[in-house]
Formats: C-alpha cells, sequence, structure tokens
C-alpha cells in the first residue's frame, strides 16, 4: 500500500494530500507556498531522506501552486468533494506482488 | 460549476512510480502540463500516441497509459509521422529533449516543420545532454559550461523558436517551467492546432548543468530560468537596452493558411483514383 498522509483543513473545505511513496524531498513547493504552510521533515524510512509535511493546513489559500509545480506528482490539494473523484497513490503494487 | 480537479494517475501508470528523474527535476511540471492538456482537451487516451526518442525527457511515455513509443535517438518525429499517416484521425503527440529534436534529431525536425503534418512536437529544453553525462547541446548558452566544454561554450545556440518557425511550423510557443500553468496552456494550444505545432519548454537540469554553472538545486536554477524570461506582451512595452539577454516567451507564430500533410494526401489519393476510374 501507498503510504499516503491525508491533511483536512477545519474551517474551509480543503483537503491536501502527500504521498510520501513519491516525495523526493525537492523543496520547490516550500519555496512556492506563499502562507509557508510547508516544510521539509527527515525521513530516514525513505530513500531520498526528506519528505515535505504540512505543519497548517487551515491557512492554505487554495492557490495550488505546490501541485502544479510539482515534478513527482506527490501533492494534492483538492475540494473535499473531489476526493474521490481522482485516482490517488502511485507505487501501489507492492514488491511481492511484482 | 468548478472543472473536476486533473486525475493525473488516470493518464499514467502509477504502479511506475516515483519516475527516474531527479528530485526537482523540471520534465515532471511538462508532463503534468501535458496531461493537464490532454485532460483539458477531453480526448480518450486510447486515441492518443505518445511518442519519444532517447534522453531523460524522452523517458516520459513511459510513465504514461496510452498508446507509447519509445523510439532511436532523434528518430521519434519519423515514428510519429508514419504512426500519423496510417492513423490521421488519432492524435500523435512527440516529447524530446533539446539535443534529441535539434541536435542528432535536427533534420527530421527541420523536415517534419516543413512538410506541416498534424504532430505535436514538445521540445524540453534544458540547456544540455542530462542522461549522458551533461555534454553542451545546440542549445547550451555561450560561455556555459559542461562536461565537455570546461571552460565554458564558443558556440553561439540555437533559437528553437526562430529554427521551427524558418523551417516552417505553424504553431510555434515557448513557455518555462516555472510557470506551470503557461505551459498547460501552449501544449493546448498545440493540441487544439490543425497543422504541426512546436512548443518549446525552458525546463530545468541543475543536476547536469546547473551543477558546472553554480545552480546545483532547483530553486537556483528555476530561479535563473524566471530571471530570464519576458513574456513577448510585456516585451512590447521594454526597450531593446532592457529587452538584451532575455528570452521571450508566449505563442510566437500561428499560421492556419499553409495545408495540413494528411489533408493534402488524402486529396492526391482522391485525384488519383478519380483519375483511373475514368
Amino acid at each position: 500500500m501507498s503510504d499516503i498522509v491525508r491533511y483536512e483543513a477545519k474551517e474551509k473545505d480543503i483537503v491536501i494530500i502527500i504521498d510520501r511513496d513519491l516525495c523526493k524531498g525537492c523543496d520547490i513547493c516550500v519555496k512556492v507556498c506563499k502562507p509557508e504552510i510547508l516544510r521539509l521533515v527527515d525521513a530516514p524510512d525513505k530513500w531520498e531522506g526528506a519528505i515535505v509535511e504540512i505543519t497548517n493546513p487551515d491557512e492554505c489559500t487554495f492557490c495550488r501552486l505546490c501541485e502544479l509545480q510539482c515534478p513527482d506528482f506527490a501533492i494534492r490539494v483538492l475540494r473535499k468533494e473531489d476526493e474521490d473523484k481522482i485516482t490517488i497513490g502511485g507505487a501501489q503494487k507492492t514488491a511481492a506482488e511484482q | 460549476m468548478a472543472k473536476a480537479p486533473v486525475d493525473y494517475l488516470y493518464y499514467m501508470r502509477a504502479e511506475k512510480l516515483p519516475h527516474m528523474w531527479c528530485p526537482g527535476c523540471g520534465v515532471g511540471v511538462l508532463v503534468k502540463a501535458i496531461i493537464a492538456a490532454i485532460d483539458d482537451m477531453g480526448w480518450d487516451k486510447n486515441d492518443i500516441a505518445f511518442v519519444s526518442g532517447i534522453g531523460c525527457t524522452s523517458r516520459a511515455p513511459g510513465y504514461m497509459d496510452m498508446n507509447t513509443l519509445h523510439t532511436t535517438h532523434g528518430r521519434a518525429l519519423t515514428f510519429a509521422t508514419g504512426i500519423k499517416m496510417a492513423q490521421p484521425t488519432k492524435h500523435v503527440i512527440v516529447i524530446s529533449g533539446d539535443g534529441d529534436a535539434t541536435a542528432i534529431g535536427g533534420n527530421h525536425f527541420i523536415h517534419a516543420c516543413r512538410r506541416n503534418i498534424d504532430i505535436t512536437l514538445i521540445v524540453n529544453n534544458n540547456n544540455i545532454y542530462g542522461m549522458t553525462g551533461g555534454q553542451f547541446s545546440p542549445t547550451t548558452p555561450y560561455g556555459a559550461r559542461a562536461a565537455t566544454t570546461p571552460y565554458g561554450n564558443i558556440d553561439p545556440a540555437f533559437d528553437l523558436v526562430e529554427l521551427a518557425k524558418g523551417a516552417g511550423a505553424t504553431y510555434v510557443a515557448r513557455g518555462s517551467v516555472d510557470n506551470g500553468r503557461m505551459l498547460q496552456k501552449f501544449v493546448r494550444g498545440g493540441l487544439n492546432h490543425h497543422g504541426f505545432s512546436v512548443i518549446e519548454a525552458l525546463t530545468n537540469c541543475h543536476t547536469q548543468f546547473g551543477r558546472r554553472n553554480k545552480m546545483a538545486d532547483p530553486i537556483k536554477m528555476i530561479e535563473w530560468i524566471s530571471s530570464r524570461v519576458v513574456s513577448n506582451t510585456k516585451a512590447k512595452k521594454m526597450t531593446p537596452e532592457e529587452l538584451k539577454g532575455k528570452i521571450l516567451t508566449g505563442v510566437m507564430h500561428t499560421d492556419t493558411e499553409r495545408p495540413e500533410y494528411c489533408d493534402e494526401y488524402a486529396h492526391l489519393v482522391e485525384w488519383v483514383q478519380s483519375k483511373k476510374a475514368k
């Protein structure tokens, strides 16, 4: 199974989904975020060693620049009702299935 | 009602992800823009042929869940021409790197432009041969360092837009990786256009190009690209001194007058058959 983390805003109609298997910690999303709610954290279990995380989803302005500029298809910023309309999670097959 | 968000992974072989490109590589943003443009067009993914040659950029079809073809170095356009001639109603998209399209495949590039066949060519211009170890390419800027130009490049760079225009392409646009939305718009314009369309995307290769030119991380290199590009609408208000060393982006050329090759071919077949029937 994919390693997916969901960040749901409490007051806004926004949900941010990060696929931890796809993120390579390149730092682009952290730099493009205007409210500065993204940051890189150490992830020793991942090959790249750093993974992005959201500090406060309620400050998200839904500009979706992080989603647009992410080269790794790792971030999705969605309205809550759109969440089941899209495919989430790359690397769905485990090593045993392949 | 707002449009539903683009389902990127629907168009991709999700089990192949994460992709092989370096962290922060601009090709990912370009592929994303292409998928979003295809989604805007509303095409069935089974009606699309996605063709590439050899190189970092040319690995893109491997991740796309369409009719994909990974061909020989520089020859993507010739294979694509064959596909288009056999199936003129289907959509053919070619993705190519700068070395693949303009050095090894330079001849195929200009002749595909001249022929004006309905193919969309997307050139990922990252100024270098990324996969093979950072050799300089025809688009490496003057003075830039590469593995084979350790003291700086003394060749002037190709202007892909002027080259495509001169060779006869009927839709030419240039975008940059710092603005994914703009890339998406230009790719959509190319897909909409009936005739040969060329979209040049200025992207970052911080691993091979940036590392040798003091921009070893993606942010620095993307900022360098942003500092060099000016949109062509903004450029109209700028003086020649301000525009010195800048690269214009935007839709640079459109021509809807020139006949498209598959149409001409169909007319020819019809005419010859009517002659024979008499």
